[in-house]
Formats: C-alpha cells, sequence, structure tokens
C-alpha cells in the first residue's frame, strides 16, 4: 500500500466495475420506497441521505478541512468529488500520474530504469510546506488529524541573495555569523531580532467577534467620539473585512481611546487612593453636537504610598499600570473630565467607591513601538535595516510576496517574523517547515477521514451536474448529480464547482516540477526550501519559490530529488520566469511544466449560501490557504475560529 | 510473555451494519451494546495482544462514512499490516460485499498485508444465509484467515486478532524512526530570535 497515492482513473473505472456501485444509487437495503428530495418544486431521488447541513465540493485541502472543521462542529457534511481520488487541485501524482497529468508519453521500463518504481512517487501538484507553529498545523492538531499522519521536518530553509542562495539566519548568533548580513547590519538586526522575539502582541480581540457585535462595538465607539461618522460603520466594515485590526488601530489613534477598553474595578474603602493623577490630551473628536467629543481623560500618573509607605488600595489591587486612564467613579464618566473634576468626585463620593480603571488604546510602557500606526517601512528605519536585510526579512521570514507590505502596518510582518523563530525547532527540525510523509494530498486525506469519523460521507467519482438556487432568495438549496440531488443549507467548494460568474479569475500560476540525480547545490540533506525575492531576479515582481523534497520525506526512491518551483505568472513566457530557479537545481533530469489560472469568489457568499474557496496561490507554505479557510468559516459562523481551542477530545 | 512490541495498523472493512464497530469495542473494551450508536470520533482504538514471545500494538482503524460509496482513502490503506474484512453471515448480500472488498485490498493493498474474513453475529445461526464451508473453501483458495465470530457472544474475537498476531511478519520496524509525533504537548521552545 505504500506510495500509492491517488489511485488513477483507470484503476477507479475498474473499482466500480468491480463493485458496481451507480453514481448515487446506493440505497440502504430493506428501503424500497427511498424519498423524495423535494427541491423548487422539482423531486429528486435522494443523493446519499439527500439532506445535509452542508455539500463541500471537490477533495482539496481547504475543502476538506472544512469539511472536518464542519463536521466537527455537529453538521451533517456531504463531501463529493469529481476525481477518483483525494485532493482535487492539490493532489499528489506517483510518477506514471505525473507523466499522464503534464501529457508526456509515459514509457514504464525506460522511465522506472531511471526513476525507480513509478508506485513510490508522491508528487505534489502544489508543491507546499506547513509552518511548525502556523495556522493549519494548529487546526491539525486541535482536531487530531496529527494522529493520522506522520511528519518530517524540512532541513533548511534558505534565501537567494545576488545569484547565491543563503542559510536564513535565525538565531543572534547566526545573525552575526551570516555572510548574507554585511558588518554594518549584525548589531541592528540582532536588536531587529531581539525586539520580535520579545514583542507582547496585545490582545486583538476584533477579529473574534462576529459581524454584528463588532458593527454594535463601532457604532458605540462611534456615537461617542464622532456621531457623524455612525452612518459610515456599514461601508467601513465591509472595506475593512479581512483587516478589522487596521480599521481600529486607524480609530484609535484618530479619537486616542480604544475601541475594546479592557477595564477593571477597583473598590476603595476610606483613607487615600494612592495614586496621582493628571489630565492628558487625547486626540480631538469632531463631534459639535450630542454631548461633545472627549478631548482629554485622566490617568494614573504615579503611585503614592501612604505615611507608613504602604502600598494605596489601587497598587495594591495589582490590576492598575501607570498610563492607565480613570474611567469611571461609581458607574459615572470620567471620560473628558480634567484631573481637578476627577479629584473632586473622589472627595464627594461616599466610601466605599469604586473606580474603573481603562487600559490605554496604546501603552508606551510595555509596547515600544505602536506597531498598528506604524508602517514597516519606519519600523525597519526606526532599527536601521538595509535594503538586502528588510529584504530577507521581509520575503523569506515573513513571506510576504511582493513589497506592497512596506507601507502596511508593521504589526503583521512582525508577527509573521516570529512565527518562523518560534517554528524554528519546534519539534527538532531544522528549518521552521514540516511535511507529511507520502505527499500533501495526505492532508486532504486525513481531514476527510475526520469529517467522515463526525458523521460526514464522501463520495468520490461524482461529478456535480448543477448547483440548485432558489429563484426567491437567490441562496442554493442543494446540489443535483444525474437525478439525484441533496439539499443543504450551505454549499462550499472549489470554484470550478460553480457557476462561472460567482468567481472571478485572479491569475495564473507557472509550476515546474523537476526531477533531479543531486540536492540542489549549497544546502544540506535532502529537502529545503529557497525564496528568491523579486528584486534579486530578472523583470520579476512576484518572488519565486523553489522547494525541493527527498526520499526521507517518503515522496520519491533514493537517488532522486523533487524540485519544484512556482511563481505568480507575468509575462507572456511564464517558464522562462523560473529561470533562476532552474539555475539552481544545476542538472535537471526530467521537468514537468504547467501553468494553472487562479480563481476567488466574487463576494463572501453569505447572500448566496456558496462558500467558494480561493485557488491555491504560487507561494510555496500554507500562510495564505489557513486564512482562506478561516475567511469562510468566519463568513459562515459570523465568528473567527479559535486555532487554540481543541476541538475533539483525544482518545486513549 | 517477552520480546519486543510490534505496532500493526490494522484496518477493518466491510458492509454497513455488518458489526464492524461492535467488533472493534468487544476486542478493545470487552463490552457490547445491542443498540449502539455509532461511535462518533472513535474511528481509531489500540488494543495489546500479548503471544507467548512477542506482543503486538493493534492500531485499529474502523471505517466511517468514506466506505458508503467507496471512497476510502489512501491514507486509510497505507501501511496497514493486516485487514479484517467482516460480513454478517445471516445476509448473503454482505458476504458478496465481502468479496469486493478483498478484491479491491488485493487491486490496492501492500501484498504482505495480512487478510481475515470475520463471519459475524455467529449467535443467530437459525438466521443463517451464508453456509460456513463455502467460506471456508473461498479463503483456503485465496490464503485468508477465516472466523465466524460474534461481537454479541464474544465468540472467535479475541480468537481472531491473537491469529492475526501470531501470522504478523515479526521482523524489525521499518525504519520511520525519522517521522515525529506533532502535538500541542511539546514543550514551547524559546529559542531563536525572529
Ligand atoms: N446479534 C448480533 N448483532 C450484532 C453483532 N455485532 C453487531 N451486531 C448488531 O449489528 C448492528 C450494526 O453493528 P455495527 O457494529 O454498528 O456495524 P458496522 O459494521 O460498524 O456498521 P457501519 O458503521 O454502519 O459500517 C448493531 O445493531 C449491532 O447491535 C453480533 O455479533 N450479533
Ligand atoms: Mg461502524
Amino acid at each position: 500500500m505504500e506510495g500509492e497515492a491517488a489511485p488513477s482513473a483507470d484503476q477507479a473505472a475498474n473499482a466500480m466495475a468491480n463493485l458496481n456501485v451507480d453514481a448515487g444509487e446506493q440505497e440502504q437495503a430493506g428501503e424500497p420506497t427511498p424519498p423524495k428530495v423535494e427541491l423548487n418544486g422539482t423531486s429528486y431521488k435522494p443523493l446519499a441521505d439527500g439532506d445535509y447541513d452542508a455539500i463541500v465540493l471537490s477533495t482539496g485541502l481547504k475543502e476538506c478541512v472544512l469539511a472536518g472543521l464542519l463536521s466537527v462542529r455537529g453538521m451533517r457534511v456531504l463531501q463529493i468529488d469529481r476525481n477518483a481520488y483525494y485532493g482535487g487541485h492539490c493532489a499528489s501524482l506517483n510518477l506514471k500520474e505525473l507523466y499522464e497529468k503534464h501529457n508526456k508519453p509515459f514509457d514504464q521500463n525506460a522511465a522506472e530504469q531511471r526513476f525507480g518504481r513509478s508506485r513510490d512517487y508522491c508528487v505534489d501538484m502544489v508543491p507546499k510546506l506547513l509552518m511548525a507553529n502556523g495556522k493549519l498545523v494548529k487546526m491539525l492538531i486541535q482536531t487530531d488529524v496529527t494522529r493520522y499522519m506522520d511528519f518530517n521536518g524540512i532541513a533548511g530553509s534558505y534565501v537567494f541573495n545576488s545569484g547565491k542562495v543563503y542559510k536564513l539566519p535565525v538565531t543572534p548568533t547566526e545573525a552575526l555569523t551570516s555572510s548574507l548580513v554585511s558588518l554594518f547590519q549584525k548589531n541592528a538586526l540582532r536588536k531587529f531580532a531581539e525586539f520580535v522575539r520579545t514583542y507582547k502582541c496585545p490582545k486583538r480581540v476584533a477579529d473574534t467577534l462576529s459581524k454584528e457585535e463588532f458593527r454594535a462595538a463601532l457604532v458605540q465607539y462611534f456615537e461617542t467620539h464622532n456621531p457623524t461618522k455612525v452612518s459610515e460603520v456599514d461601508a467601513l466594515i465591509e472595506r475593512f473585512d479581512t483587516k478589522r485590526e487596521t480599521l481600529v488601530g486607524a480609530m484609535e489613534k484618530k479619537y486616542g481611546l480604544p475601541v475594546f477598553p479592557e477595564s477593571t474595578d477597583v473598590e476603595v474603602g476610606p483613607g487615600p487612593v494612592g495614586i496621582v493623577v493628571k489630565t492628558r490630551t487625547v486626540k480631538k473628536g469632531v463631534a459639535p453636537e450630542q454631548g461633545g467629543p472627549i478631548k482629554t481623560v485622566v490617568s494614573v500618573e504615579a503611585f503614592q504610598g501612604d505615611a507608613n509607605n504602604q502600598a494605596g488600595p489601587v497598587q495594591a489591587s495589582n490590576r492598575v499600570a501607570v498610563g492607565d486612564i480613570l474611567s469611571h467613579i461609581n458607574g459615572t464618566s470620567m471620560l473628558g473630565k480634567t484631573d481637578e473634576d476627577v479629584k473632586e468626585a473622589i472627595r464627594s463620593a461616599a466610601r466605599p467607591l469604586k473606580i474603573t480603571f481603562m487600559k490605554p488604546a496604546f501603552d508606551p510602557s510595555t509596547q515600544k513601538y505602536d506597531l498598528l500606526n506604524m508602517t514597516m517601512r519606519e519600523l525597519y528605519a526606526k532599527f536601521g535595516l538595509d535594503e538586502t536585510t528588510q529584504n530577507f526579512l521581509g520575503h523569506a521570514m515573513a513571506l510576504q510576496t511582493d513589497d506592497s507590505y512596506l507601507d502596511k502596518p508593521a504589526e503583521p510582518t512582525v508577527l509573521a517574523c516570529q512565527l518562523y523563530g518560534r517554528s524554528v525547532g519546534r519539534y527538532g527540525q531544522d528549518s521552521p517547515y514540516l511535511y507529511p510523509n507520502y505527499g500533501l494530498s495526505s492532508l486532504p486525506e486525513g481531514f476527510s477521514r475526520l469529517s467522515a469519523i463526525y458523521g460526514g460521507t464522501v463520495m468520490l467519482r461524482h461529478d456535480v451536474d448543477e448547483i440548485i438556487m432558489d429563484p426567491s432568495t437567490g441562496e442554493a438549496v442543494g446540489v443535483r448529480v444525474g437525478d439525484c440531488a441533496a439539499k443543504a443549507k450551505i454549499i462550499i467548494g472549489d470554484a470550478s464547482y460553480f457557476p462561472p460568474q460567482m468567481s472571478r479569475k485572479t491569475g495564473s500560476v507557472v509550476r515546474s516540477v523537476c526531477l533531479l540525480k543531486k540536492p540542489i547545490k549549497s544546502t544540506v540533506g535532502d529537502s529545503c526550501q529557497v525564496i528568491l525575492p523579486a528584486k534579486h531576479l530578472l523583470n520579476k515582481k512576484q518572488d519565486v519559490y523553489l522547494s525541493e523534497l527527498g526520499a526521507s520525506l517518503h515522496v520519491c526512491p533514493r537517488g532522486v530529488n523533487v524540485a519544484i518551483a512556482s511563481t505568480t505568472v507575468e509575462t507572456n513566457e511564464p517558464v522562462a520566469e523560473l529561470r533562476q530557479a532552474f539555475d539552481l537545481m544545476g542538472d535537471i533530469a526530467e521537468r514537468f511544466d504547467s501553468v494553472t489560472d487562479t480563481f476567488a469568489p466574487v463576494d463572501d457568499g453569505t447572500k448566496t449560501k456558496c462558500f467558494i474557496v480561493s485557488s491555491l496561490d504560487a507561494t510555496s507554505h500554507f500562510m495564505s490557504a489557513a486564512e482562506d479557510i478561516e475567511r469562510i468559516y468566519r463568513a459562515i459562523f459570523g465568528k473567527q475560529l479559535n486555532l487554540d481551542e481543541k476541538l475533539v477530545e483525544s482518545q486513549q | 510473555m517477552s520480546g519486543k512490541t510490534h505496532h500493526s495498523k490494522l484496518v477493518l472493512l466491510g458492509d454497513t451494519a455488518v458489526g464492524k464497530s461492535c467488533l472493534v469495542v468487544r476486542f478493545v473494551r470487552d463490552e457490547f451494546f445491542e443498540f449502539q450508536e455509532p461511535t462518533i470520533g472513535a474511528a481509531f482504538l489500540t488494543q495489546t495482544v500479548t503471544l507467548d514471545d512477542a506482543t503486538v500494538k493493534f492500531e485499529i482503524w474502523d471505517t466511517a462514512g468514506q466506505e458508503r460509496y467507496r471512497s476510502l482513502a489512501p491514507m486509510y490503506y497505507r501501511g496497514a499490516s493486516a485487514a479484517v474484512v467482516v460480513y454478517d453471515m445471516t445476509n448473503r448480500e454482505s458476504y458478496d460485499g465481502a468479496k469486493s472488498w478483498i478484491t479491491e485490498l488485493q487491486r490496492r493493498g501492500d501484498p504482505n498485508v495480512i487478510l481475515a474474513l470475520a463471519g459475524n453475529k455467529v449467535d443467530n445461526e437459525e438466521q443463517r444465509q451464508v453456509p460456513k464451508e463455502e467460506v471456508q473453501e473461498y479463503a483456503n483458495e485465496n490464503g485468508i484467515v477465516f472466523f465466524e465470530t460474534s461481537a454479541k457472544t464474544a465468540q472467535n474475537v479475541r480468537e481472531l486478532f491473537v491469529e492475526i498476531a501470531n501470522k504478523l511478519p515479526k521482523t524489525e520496524q521499518a525504519d520511520e524512526a525519522s517521522a515525529f509525533p506533532v502535538t500541542d504537548d511539546v514543550s514551547e521552545e524559546k529559542r531563536g530570535c525572529c
């Protein structure tokens, strides 16, 4: 059974003949008149059980992860794929299938003589690696899918710079010794590295809220700070759909107070409160009527012990820090008041009194830089990092695909660098990357098995003829396969299963699978990732990715390496855009080129109940794929998937 | 009672309602529930069999919703050293199903995999539809381990798994040592910089 990744079509046809299974007609024994499925007034034979919470079309990675998550959440899921194998566009192929897929004649004897047994190959159609501490691994762990698979580490992570490959420096020692880093940069890089390592990201709650909760919070905030903006809330939410934190950061910068205040109450008995307060000006709001803008707040300037140097009640609570804002006294708002008002309020209130403190939006005592309100370009400048250093940090470590990140808020890039560092050696591997033995299609297979264990049903070899929409609501209500149909509340899937107007082409990706007889020069081990930032390439705006896998990962026989180069297509000669990756590979024994169009949905699917996944991109890691899964999960449930929550109970 | 522990992945196959899950539960927990709800989230159980000279730890993969339309993922078969195909001896159709599962296993699987047939529900003798001799002959021809079992009375359940354990090659484990478990209980290592 080893090594057979995707049963080929003819094998599948055999299986069909042998087993005499007809599309959708296998019914439960002893049920003479099967129930009918009624959709839009037409009645159909039931497809499988005929009625589901969700139907998932294709067994691609994202589709399978979503099928698994939905099943674990208690939804009844039917998964359908037109192919005889798992994986959809990201299947893993044996050697014969690799040749056939690329329309190359396959002479079994000759090919196996050169490259070893066909069945020992599992070549990914979409090459990607898993970041050890990344979101996809978290999804694998929270669902226990890791128990169905074996992982190995990728040996090395490299970056291409002026014609050569360099190991990415990760530890402070490597930063000091790497020949990639110029003498003048070493100290700056070390400082930046230390900043990234210790950066404590404040709790960002915006993404955990449902759309309604988020909307309510924004409305309330604008009502206080700038009521004229309330009418724009919906447009803002739409525009910043995937970047809520950026919106929140901008609002806080403008109006000076946190959108999601973290508050704490302290009860004060008789005696001194023990704090020094001071009026601070916050950015002015612009609300002439309706209560007026909040121009000032009163915050804790210092703590003051009593005559015996005993800490006052506020300091003793250990929940208030210097810089915190006094927001309420006995429930009355102090926002917009001055220190004199506050002192007077404390003097005149009966004891015990309740003081509410609020963390400021940006806390200079714990955060050196306000990373939501400064760009990455500005942060690099603060540390004095030059272009070469910026280039490998941004592209090879933070995995940005082009330079547009430089002018966006710095926090996501800093967090991506942090993720990289925390992934290195997480499971004892030398790079930040993991890879599942026998190829990436074990990922969809594993999540699909998860779905099945939680009651899901899977049908391969069934093409969907129609997505049935209710014309009165414009919502999908089911799918039709031949004269069978199944109802569903939502339909998730690959764009190719839906009417063409529901998705749009976003571009093309060129991928080149190369069989090598020797590992890539100047790398160690038999597996690695090399990122070729566009800056160092001829006429490229988007980076080129090169990943190499070897026999230790059970994807090919010993003595062979599978190297796959990919990039987003920018010219009429896509394969030529990979030439510098080919140069690095040295002698290429066989090459298989392909260009695939990529698609994205035209909307988030909440109106049509058709949730379409975006095609996998050219990057050689799962960052964007995991984010797309999160996006769809949020569109379906209205809430962010909590990656730290265990979703299944571990057995035994 | 000594020797090494051999790990063996064992997959269960067969038509629906023949008693696959009940057999596993009987073997692993020595329990039987007449009206067992389909066990949610438990398609992966382990049980150890102690032989005279070795111990075999079975990792038992029960099917779950992928088999209904013959959509089992390759990962299900991959690396399995034994497969138990179950039919219900009170149901002729399920025996035909069992034979086609065996055909598929022989086609897709590793030639070294140990195949076993279990004619389950033998406690229901009066409703028998599949004669024992017929299956025995088929099993002998194909070199397949064969038992008539009852998850209800426990008849031959242990015997079936012990026989498989006996037949497993007790050679050194294939070198899978390089693979490592990815779980959340690995301590968060605070190394590296950014
Ligand atoms: N009399 C009798 N009934 C049994 C025996 N084993 C299982 N059953 C009954 O058969 C039914 C199906 O058993 P399961 O173990 O769920 O069958 P399964 O093969 O796992 O079915 P699927 O999970 O649907 O593929 C249950 O009602 C059991 O009580 C047995 O040995 N004797
Ligand atoms: Mg079962």
